[in-house]
């Protein structure tokens, strides 16, 4: 039984809490005649030259991301059919994302997670060796 | 949430580019192995743009008894790349489609090719098609062309590429749009609402 045990502890331990803030940078990608570069693949650049963000536009050709440091940052996008840009754009002054709601799993969810897995283990378990005493006889 | 966008660049950029079927060989003989490619960008009839693989929705052979196959292909320097080996008589359509991760297709291309006996060529009913009535992929041949929008016919110009270069097919009231067949490769193609289409054939 104590597997079972560290199986719910583990599922425990990596529980997932987040953060919704405001005060992201945007920027906005569109074809000439208006439509939006949606899906196009993008990277951003920190002023160290390490990639800081990577990802798709959202439908409408935008990316949200909020820079960490003071510099030159560069962006890449490419809409994977032949069209792209490569801009440098400086931040002056990077701010500290502005929270406006946490939360997380709440406790009885994982609670109940742990249960569900540790009857559903024992049901295989049972399974398996009624399997095999079975098959023996 | 109203200064979630503090800040905005804007980039705009050049319209979209053309994509199209072509072959290493596009009169096979029956059971020879060919490659298929899809073709893109300016430099017609090379290509300079392979498409990303992952907006491929289908890429697909039907062959003269309708049955369907799915392309395996990959990237190859500056196309896309597929083998296929046509192993019965007949008019066979290749197709694909190019779609966005939400599903929006917004590129659709065709192309024909026999092997031996030319058999009926068949319209694949999409949103945007080219179809062509009557063709006997001979050189010089005047065909009809419609373009379809949900099956419905649509009076928009056309544009056509092929060897000789590069121009417009009118519809005049009345009148189907016609085009003459020019030996090799020839490519038609239309747009309509940010949405594409083209349909290549080779003629001879």
């Amino acid at each position: 039984m104590h597997h079972y045990f560290l199986w719910t502890l583990i599922l425990i331990s990596h529980g997932v809490e987040y953060e919704f803030f405001e005060n992201a940078k945007g920027i906005r990608v569109y074809y000439e005649n208006g439509t939006p570069m949606s899906f196009a693949d993008y990277k951003i650049y920190s002023p160290d030259g390490k990639i800081f963000a990577e990802g798709m536009t959202d439908k409408k050709g935008r990316i949200l991301f909020l820079p960490d440091k003071k510099g030159e940052w560069k962006i890449e996008v490419d809409d994977g059919m032949g069209h792209g840009f490569i801009k440098t754009f400086s931040i002056e002054n990077p701010e500290e994302p502005v929270v406006t709601q946490k939360g997380n799993i709440p406790f009885y969810s994982k609670f109940i997670t742990g249960i569900s897995l540790i009857i559903g283990f024992t049901g295989i378990f049972f399974y398996i060796t009624a399997r095999k005493k079975y098959a023996h006889t | 949430m109203k200064k979630f966008l503090l800040l905005v660049f804007s980039f705009g950029l050049l319209s979209s580019h053309n994509f199209w079927i072509d072959y290493s060989n596009p009169f096979p003989e029956k059971g020879e192995k060919i490659e298929i490619y899809i073709k893109g960008g300016h430099s017609f009839p090379e290509s300079e743009i392979a498409v990303k693989e992952r907006l491929i929705g289908k890429f697909s052979v039907i062959t003269p008894s309708g049955k369907k196959i799915r392309l395996d292909f990959s990237k190859k320097d500056k196309l896309i790349s597929a083998e296929f080996s046509p192993d019965e008589k007949g008019t066979y359509i290749v197709y694909f489609i190019l779609q966005k991760p939400d599903g929006e297709k917004f590129y659709f291309a065709k192309s024909y090719f026999y092997v031996k006996n030319k058999t009926e060529i068949k319209n694949l009913n999409h949103e945007l098609e080219i179809v062509i009535e009557n063709f006997n992929f001979k050189k010089d041949e005047k065909i009809n062309l419609k373009f379809l929008i949900n099956g419905k016919e649509t009076k928009k110009t056309l544009e056509y590429t092929n060897k000789k270069g590069h121009g417009f097919i009118k519809f005049r009231p009345g009148k189907p749009a016609v085009y003459k067949v020019q030996e090799g490769i020839n490519v038609i193609s239309c747009e309509k609402g940010g949405k594409s289409c083209t349909i290549t054939f080779y003629g001879r």
